[in-house]
């Protein structure tokens, strides 16, 4: 930490300091723990999963390899713009791509294959040998897959806490933790959907078959497991106290919500069946269920960035007080498109919008490096710091 | 607590000797038991429970198989309807019978009956079930005699053949084609696969003959 900086604006770093401190941003950490017994579990999960999805998808894999072989494609494409989507939420104290393909691997692989497929088959026979297949059809579903698959994913999370506690702390991380968990199981669930469902003609149209698929799982998955994981694993780190906040029956609020969302959208409207004639049920529940879900995402999205926001502004002062950025810069970078659109209007012609364009993104790469370095002034600080300034004037040779 | 930087850990793996046990991060022994009880279970104790629950939805004489459209068929008595309804179930469904499956089990005898979107003839929907079976077991697979006309009792025409999978376990094909009309939006194949040890199967031939004989399509059903 640079003397000069400590003597003129002591209360904004030690601010600094204690937010780098309280939110785990730029802390340095590693996967592989060999002394952390959730190193092993995770592993043994990931051996697991891609056994049991083998045992899964081998024996018909050679008649319908077509229908595999479109759905990764088809599905691997699907991903790209919810992988972007859920990027673009992590830009705060963003959770580290480490931790985010760990977490997508558990969802893609363990959550589905090492412990859902399994749970879920037993409990749907035992519900047909106890109340019969009709019974088991309707309703079996919905009385399974939310609490076998919301706990399987929610594991992962589990996992990822003990291994990186420094660096996930908060609702907001539990947030994008669980929808990378949520995304990865959304796809695999839908390549195995799209595989399953391609026998529906015994081999034919496989192509076309899996394509289908993709309509339905796709517009499905808007309001599916990438939510339901999100606003569940929000809800743990609230539950566990993360944040120190105290929230905890508001995390068990959040994570019993998220097994209804799942419970409903798994139902189909079978419970209005006895008073609603028709398609009606049906439209009635997803209705429904889409509105409630997106009403709790808006307010769970805005409550767990509110704290975020609040930190990068925090890690930034200093750098306003030493007149490095402006505090509309800051206001950028600690908000979202309505901060960025206010100032990219507030200056006028093409080549000075862009400038603040590349202001924002050097800024960003500033916020980044001073939270790996822990508030120090590194020679990478420094450099990001002399950036900012280079491309503030035209971004000349810096 | 001092901040020297020869005070700070060699890196986030470190775990101090008085957290050790067997080696292991005592912190993560909580976490990684929690997980794995669940998981025990979720992926072990449960389907244990399911396998020591018998089923008791054995069929009885004069059950029907409903596989959506009108296209039924008799089910032989005292087996087990794992999978799919009889015609008189009641329930929050209805069978569609272009993705309809039924699954009858006696022993390690199984019967998987399949309808689906189908624009062919039925020697054509035997054709390609037999290719499907000889991707997916290979060299193993070794159909016996050539497919053999079935005319059911409603007058509905098949046709079905045996084949042999390894060295002790025997499978028959049989498939039946409805055209599109009435209740059926399209044209639509019923596919049968019986599989199981050669001596079982032979047993429950004669009853799985009358199985087939009983397949229908009720145009007004």
């Amino acid at each position: 930490m640079s003397q000069a900086t400590e003597a003129v604006q002591p209360e904004s770093k030690q601010r600094q300091l204690e937010v780098l401190r309280h939110s785990g941003w730029g802390v340095p950490f590693r996967i592989f723990q060999p002394r952390n017994l959730c190193f092993w579990v995770l592993l043994l999960g990931y051996i697991g999963g891609v056994t049991v999805a083998l045992q899964v998808i081998r024996p018909t894999a050679p008649a319908y390899s077509s229908a595999l072989g479109y759905g990764v494609v088809l599905f691997a494409i699907y991903a790209v713009p919810w992988w972007l989507y859920l990027s673009h939420l992590n830009r705060y104290t963003t959770v580290p791509h480490k931790i985010i393909f760990t977490a997508f691997a558990w969802g893609f692989l363990a959550a589905p294959f090492w412990i859902a497929i399994r749970a879920n088959d037993a409990i749907l026979t035992i519900y047909a040998k106890a109340f019969g297949n009709a019974w088991a059809s309707a309703w079996g579903p919905a009385l399974t897959a939310p609490f076998t698959e919301e706990t399987a994913k929610m594991l992962g999370l589990v996992l990822l806490l003990s291994l990186v506690p420094q660096v996930l702390r908060t609702p907001f991380d539990g947030f994008i933790t669980g929808a990378f968990i949520g995304l990865g199981f959304q796809i695999s669930e839908d390549i195995l959907y799209g595989f399953q469902g391609a026998t529906a003609q015994f081999g034919l149209n496989q192509g076309s078959l899996v394509g289908q698929t993709l309509v339905v799982r796709g517009l499905a998955g808007l309001f599916s497991h990438t939510m339901f994981s999100a606003i569940y694993c929000a809800g743990l780190m609230w539950l566990l106290n993360r944040d120190g906040s105290g929230h905890r029956l508001r995390g068990l609020g959040l994570m019993a919500l998220a097994t209804i969302f799942h419970l409903t959208w798994d139902a189909g409207g079978v419970y209005f069946n006895h008073v609603l004639p028709g398609a009606g049920p049906v439209i009635l529940n997803y209705v429904l269920t889409i509105i409630a879900s997106l009403i709790t995402i808006r307010w769970l999205l805005r409550t767990v960035r509110r704290d975020e926001r609040g930190w990068v502004r925090d890690v930034l002062q200093p750098e306003v007080e030493a007149r490095v950025l402006t505090p509309a810069e800051v206001d950028v970078l600690s908000g979202g498109r309505k901060e960025r659109r206010r100032l990219l209007r507030s200056v006028s012609g093409h080549p000075t919008r862009q400038i603040v364009k590349h202001v924002i993104t050097a800024a960003e790469d500033l916020a980044t490096q001073i939270a790996y370095a822990c508030g120090r002034d590194t020679d990478a600080v420094i450099h990001a710091r002399t950036e900012v300034a280079r491309v503030r004037t035209g971004g000349g040779r810096g | 607590m001092t901040e020297s930087p020869s005070a700070s850990a060699p890196d986030s793996a470190w775990v101090p000797a008085d957290r050790r046990w067997l080696g292991l991060d005592k912190r993560s022994l909580g976490p990684a038991l929690f997980v794995l009880a669940v998981v025990i279970v979720l992926a072990g104790v449960v389907p244990a429970i399911n396998n020591a629950i018998s089923w008791t939805n054995q069929t009885k004489a004069g059950d029907v198989i409903d596989m959506g459209g009108g296209i039924t068929f008799a089910a032989p008595e005292g087996w087990t309807l794992t999978d799919g309804f009889r015609t008189t179930d009641n329930g929050a469904h209805s069978v569609s019978p272009s993705r309809s499956t039924a699954v009858l089990a006696n022993g390690a005898v199984q019967i998987e009956v399949k309808g689906g979107a189908w624009p062919g003839t039925a020697d054509a929907l035997l054709s390609q079930l037999n290719k499907n079976l000889t991707r997916n077991e290979g060299s193993a697979l070794k159909v016996e005699g050539a497919p053999v006309s079935i005319t059911t009792d409603a007058g509905d025409t098949g046709v079905t053949e045996t084949y042999q999978s390894g060295s002790s376990k025997g499978g028959r094909l049989a498939a039946f084609t409805f055209p599109a009309g009435g209740t059926l939006p399209g044209p639509i194949g019923l596919a049968f696969t019986i599989t199981g040890p050669d001596t079982t199967l032979a047993q429950y031939e004669p009853e799985i003959d009358t199985m087939l004989q009983s397949v229908s399509q009720k145009a007004g059903s």
